[in-house]
């Protein structure tokens, strides 16, 4: 479950989140918006990329968010030095918290094989080298489908194949939540159809929420049971995927105003 | 039964395990730390021992600039610390060489991580000029200080009379067991340096290099894996650079000039700085092309003209380095041509070796190794020759192909009237056998002491011998082809 309160980020005067509150519980959960909306700087206060100017986000119930950096006259510097130790969470130990993502463009090296690729995470997602972790990739290569292609290095791998390798790369260990970045751009519509099928499955593949950003509505549609809508960083709409879709102000949003192109006519 | 099959043919053959990856690098070193003192004269054990210390440096500069992206122009600077402290600690007290060796290693390790510390927010053009000022100051210092000139005592210095040079290790007294000595710490640096590419650290530097975002996000510590990588290029360097102080007994600190660190990753970009081979190639090109030149009584300094040119072409040519481009023609051929082509290789090879023995013009391994890179230039060089060609702009280069083209067919028309066999490449091959004859000869002539006639005679006769078994054999070696081509159908790359 995923407890967003009050999120805002500033850059300047840009705000790509505005006072953002919602409260995510479907296994599989939806974000679309139009270009600018603010759907990868959400994902990126997750990851811990971008420090939110206020507000906090929970992760099934625990907290990821950097506390608020202020001055409290009542503290001794060495207690806020250290509670600043413990509250910022860095990014690459997020892991450990069970925050997995994908980006929007794919991240396999392309001098390491498929299985190395996928290793590198696990590398770092264990305590240390086991038969577990070991059967963990294979189990995840295997699960996205890419098991003929165990040995072939990065460069050798078809678009699809790389964003089914960076969803498997994103199951490693014991994932709470799952964050794909448009995991279907530049896919075929064969594709798509498996790519939804693989994403469908992973609650029940390991437990895992899964929050998915896509342009493909139909690919939106086809997996997530629950869709938040963007609009210049603010909720324009939340629930369920079918219902959200056919709001007219979610229509307005991502394909204008039909009526404004008429009146111009 | 076929869908097996199918299932079968799609499954590639397991990856090689780390020691398996670095057991080609152990095996080659190892024979070169055997055979080559044996072969080459006085002179070139020394420079080859020298070559095998820039060969550690540069594989360090492979490391950083090949895993990371990272330009550092300081890890010449860093060999000269590691060689510092080696002078240092072996002049004041009583210890013994390895001794000094690793705390030479040791301290550049920690100058490396010092050095690194300002490359975890630097990458690019900016840690290229931060390490060059780093590599500078330690020229100034060293001048300054005095570079350790052999005084008595651990700071000493020489008031009057000579420097007192440090012993070599005890087993290796003479040149060529110096040599063997430093192979053994060549195999254990790079060994373990290897070792690394190929296992956790490799594959982590590897999500940095694709983007730091993402390795971040697969929690990898970009900082602590960059520091790991400057802390242990530190330490190679600073090794490399004790060991070079242990040939000659001293260092002087004009080899430190910052000028060599640049001309090192230069060299490392145009060896190629993705294989352990581009490290024995910096390594090579910048110790013994020039003892080379001297050999032959031609300033050594007229190798830096040469490094030029290859640091343009090999930018040019898609930053993969001689040894890149070397694998990479060799991933397109079919098993079965390796193998045969091995065998007959080392069949004219050994015959050139044996003949030449016997008639005292140089020794067995001199003749064979010469006529081993015949054969290995007989393929590459026409690639290099069009290339340089490829220098002077596209349009002349394709204007060249045309008329290399139009004028091969008229050859190839005029060869079959006459009643031969048309060949379209005569003139590649034609301009390929006169650069490589004496090309080759001229650097045997130095190296192996053959005159140059028979260095001549030895290239172009193993280069006839060998199209002419090809010719002879065809019939003969056709079965074995296809069966190897049943077995592994695919070209070398699908087996790796």
């Amino acid at each position: 479950m995923i407890e967003i309160k009050n999120i805002t980020v500033q850059f300047g005067g840009v705000k790509p989140l505005d006072n953002l509150t919602v409260t995510l519980d479907q296994p599989i959960v939806g974000l679309i918006g139009p270009n600018g909306a603010g759907k990868t700087t959400l994902l990126n206060v997750f990851s811990g990329f971008v420090t939110p100017t206020s507000g906090e986000v929970a992760i099934n119930g625990k907290s990821i968010t950097q506390r608020e950096r202020r001055f409290d006259l009542n503290l001794t510097p060495m207690t806020q030095f250290r509670a600043s130790l413990f509250t910022r969470m860095k990014p690459h130990k997020r892991v450990s918290l069970g925050l997995r993502r994908t980006f929007q463009t794919d991240q396999i090296a392309d001098d390491l094989t498929l299985l190395e690729n996928v290793q590198a995470v696990a590398d770092h997602g264990f305590a240390k080298k086991s038969p577990a972790m070991q059967e963990d990739v294979k189990r995840a290569i295997d699960y996205v489908g890419l098991t003929r292609r165990l040995h072939r290095k990065g460069s050798d791998l078809s678009t699809e194949e790389r964003h089914l390798a960076e969803i498997a790369k994103a199951l490693i260990g014991k994932p709470s939540l799952v964050m794909l970045d448009e995991p279907g751009a530049g896919m075929s519509e064969a594709e798509s159809e498996h790519l939804a099928q693989v994403i469908r499955g992973i609650p029940d593949y390991c437990g895992a929420q899964v929050f998915l950003i896509d342009h493909d509505v139909d690919l939106i549609v086809a997996c997530c049971s629950q869709t938040m809508v963007l609009d210049f960083g603010k909720l324009l709409a939340v629930g369920p995927t079918r219902k959200v879709l056919e709001l007219p102000e979610v229509r307005k949003a991502y394909l204008g105003d039909f009526g404004e192109l008429e009146r111009a006519a | 039964m076929a869908e097996e099959k199918k299932k079968k043919s799609n499954i590639d053959i397991p990856p090689k395990s780390p020691w398996r990856r670095i057991m080609p690098m152990v095996i080659v070193f190892a024979l070169v730390a055997v055979v080559l003192p044996e072969w080459v004269s006085h002179y070139w054990v020394n420079s080859i021992s020298s070559v095998v210390c820039l060969t550690m440096t540069a594989a360090t500069v492979a490391l950083l600039y090949g895993q990371l992206g990272m330009v550092s122009l300081a890890q010449f600077a860093l060999a000269g610390v590691g060689g510092w402290v080696c002078l240092r600690f072996l002049h004041g007290f009583d210890i013994p060489f390895e001794i000094g060796v690793l705390l030479g290693g040791l301290i550049a390790g920690v100058f490396g991580l010092l050095l690194g510390l300002p490359a975890l927010r630097m990458r690019g053009l900016y840690l290229a000029l931060l390490t060059l000022l780093v590599a500078a100051a330690f020229q100034v210092i060293v001048n300054v200080i005095s570079f350790p000139d052999g005084g008595p005592g651990f700071t000493g210095k020489v008031e009057t009379g000579a420097r007192v040079l440090i012993g070599r290790p005890w087993l290796a007294q003479s040149d060529a067991a110096y040599f063997r000595y430093l192979m053994v710490w060549l195999i254990l640096v790079m060994g373990f340096l290897e070792w690394q590419r190929a296992s956790k650290s490799g594959r982590a530097w590897a999500l940095i290099r694709k983007s730091e975002a993402a390795a971040t996000a697969a929690g990898v510590s970009v900082v602590g894996y960059k520091a790991r990588a400057f802390f242990m290029g530190g330490v190679a360097a600073g090794l490399a650079g004790g060991l070079l102080a242990g040939l000659n007994g001293q260092l002087e600190y004009s080899g430190f000039h910052v000028s060599q660190s640049i001309l090192l990753f230069a060299l490392v970009v145009v060896g190629g700085a993705y294989n352990w081979l581009g490290a024995v190639a910096a390594g090579l090109l910048i110790r013994a092309l020039p003892a080379l030149l001297n050999g032959h009584g031609v300033d050594g300094n007229l190798a830096n003209v040469f490094f030029g040119f290859a640091t343009l072409v090999s930018l040019i040519q898609g930053r993969k380095g001689i040894v890149g481009q070397l694998a990479d023609f060799f991933k397109f051929v079919r098993m079965s041509r390796i193998v045969e082509g091995t065998i007959i290789w080392f069949a004219i090879a050994g015959l050139f070796g044996l003949v030449y023995m016997y008639l005292d013009k140089t020794s067995f391994g001199g003749a064979f190794f010469t006529a081993l890179v015949a054969l290995l230039f007989r393929v590459a060089i026409p690639g290099v020759a069009w290339l340089l060609l490829g220098f002077f702009g596209k349009p002349i280069q394709d204007r060249a192909e045309d008329v290399e083209a139009y004028l091969s067919l008229r050859l190839a028309q005029l060869m079959a009237k006459i009643g031969l066999i048309p060949d379209h490449r005569l003139i590649k091959r034609g301009l390929n056998w006169w650069f490589n004859g004496f090309f080759i000869a001229w650097v045997v002539w130095g190296v192996f002491e053959v005159e140059f006639a028979y260095g001549l005679a030895l290239v172009w006769g193993a280069m006839s011998l060998k199209i002419i078994s090809e010719k002879l054999l065809y019939p003969a070696v056709l079965p074995l082809r296809n069966a190897i081509d049943k077995k592994f159908p695919k070209p070398l790359a699908a087996y790796r």
